[in-house]
């Protein structure tokens, strides 16, 4: 578009039809810049409108930013109070940890400090009762030694008193009963007998020609010979009621409980042949050439208002009596016999 | 060291480091046998090889055997050596007593003549 001050002066113009064309021209280039200028005032228009828009986008993008900035600030306030809290927190759980850790060593030492005591203690223990078990078991093993000493020492002294016992009821040369024996024997079976109503016989056996026969063939085979004869009695005695025994010097006793007079000469005369069935050679011998004895039998009921040597002194009487005959025999005591007679003899009993 | 009574006698003999016991010993209760042990213990504390010898010892009552056994546990406990019992066969309890003794001491040394 061409400045009006700029035209050509009219006078100067030298064709019309140029200037027409001129301004036709010119009126073409106002009409297009007239359509530039509304293209421009549309555009321009356009362009305010659309700022327009743009504005009230950028408004309301930047209320909403602004929302959300307070938002935002609002959420930072209190995020930023939450780690203030936090750190707060954080400073407390440190502190507190802190002391908690604290508490926790000082804890952890002490229970150190207390395992090592309980291991001590344990320890000690276990020494205690290690000496403990070992001192029951000595305890136990002393109380056991204790009891079966007291059984040995029980078991020694029953047999020591066992064997005084025997040796102070038997005759230390014959081996039979001696005369302590025969004595309480006698008292025991006169009561027995004597409550039951039975017989109780006496068989006394003496050797013949004893004192010649020790002069002679001396002590020794004197011996000899009183445990031969004893011996010999012995095995002729009829159960193990029957009492042999050594009534003193060359005289033996057998005590025959419930037998009557024939049951004990029947005794009397075995005896008196074994002996001489032994054959045991007697060079002084007033009777034959071998060792012989005599023999003296009684037998009555005991009766306890009695004494019980009255039994002996009729054996010895009789025994007297086959003496008296020539020895070597036996004598049954009865009436003709004993001297004094004051108990029914027990000839006819059983 | 020694205890002469009636019935009994211990002697300890240095040059065969023995202690002899012989007789009867009924003391009645540990205290009474309290010298008897003082001279097992005295002995025992001179030698490290000690004997003792009971053959002709016939007759110990229980506080006597428990004397002995408490004689043995401490020479157990103190690490005694050598300790040896000499004994008879012939007296009961003897042949079974100083055996059980052994139980509180295995290394005692028994000789049953």
């Amino acid at each position: 578009m061409r400045d009006p001050q700029s035209l050509p002066d009219p006078k100067a113009i030298p064709d019309p039809t140029k200037l027409i064309a001129e301004n036709a021209q010119l009126r073409q280039q106002v009409a297009a810049l007239e359509q530039s200028n509304r293209d421009l005032q549309i555009a321009l228009e356009t362009t305010a409108i659309h700022g327009d828009c743009i504005e009230n986008e950028l408004q309301s993008t930047l209320s909403l930013y602004r929302r959300q900035q307070r938002r935002l600030q609002t959420v930072l306030r209190q995020v930023a109070q939450q780690k203030r809290d936090l750190e707060w927190v954080l400073q407390t759980t440190i502190e507190h940890s802190t002391v908690i850790e604290n508490e926790l060593f000082t804890a952890n030492e002490r229970l150190v400090l207390e395992a090592d005591r309980q291991r001590n203690a344990g320890q000690k223990l276990q020494v205690l009762l290690e000496t403990i078990t070992r001192e029951r078991e000595d305890l136990e093993h002393v109380l056991r030694l204790i009891i079966e000493h007291g059984d040995a020492m029980i078991e020694q002294l029953y047999t020591q008193a066992t064997e005084a016992g025997a040796r102070a009821s038997v005759d230390a040369l014959t081996s039979v009963a001696n005369r302590r024996r025969f004595d309480e024997y006698l008292a025991e079976q006169w009561q027995t007998r004597g409550n039951r109503s039975e017989s109780l016989a006496l068989v006394m056996v003496d050797v013949d020609s004893f004192k010649p026969y020790n002069d002679v063939l001396g002590h020794v085979a004197g011996d000899v010979c009183l445990q031969q004869v004893a011996l010999t009695i012995a095995q002729v005695a009829r159960s193990s009621s029957d009492l042999v025994a050594r009534y003193g010097g060359e005289e033996f006793a057998v005590l025959l409980p419930r037998a009557t007079l024939q049951q004990a000469e029947l005794v009397g005369t075995r005896i008196r042949q074994a002996v001489l069935d032994q054959g045991l050679p007697h060079p002084r011998s007033v009777v034959g050439p071998c060792v012989t004895v005599s023999v003296g039998v009684a037998a009555l009921v005991p009766a306890s208002h009695v004494n019980p040597l009255v039994l002996i002194d009729w054996a010895d009487q009789a025994l007297y009596a086959a003496k008296q005959q020539g020895r070597d025999r036996v004598v049954v005591a009865d009436e003709g016999t004993t001297a004094t007679f004051t108990l029914r003899p027990a000839i006819n009993f059983g | 060291m020694e205890l002469k009574q009636p019935d009994y006698s211990i002697q300890y003999d240095p040059g065969t480091a023995t202690v002899i016991c012989r007789g009867a010993l009924r003391l009645d209760g540990l205290e009474a046998y309290r010298p008897v042990l003082d001279i097992l213990e005295n002995a025992a504390a001179e030698t490290t090889a000690l004997t003792v010898d009971l053959q002709e010892l016939e007759f110990l009552n229980s506080s006597g055997i428990s004397m002995l056994s408490m004689f043995v546990v401490r020479l157990r406990q103190r690490g005694m050596a050598q300790l040896t019992f000499k004994g008879s066969a012939k007296i009961v309890w003897q042949t079974r007593s100083l055996k059980n003794l052994q139980r509180l001491m295995p290394s005692i040394a028994l000789v049953l003549a």
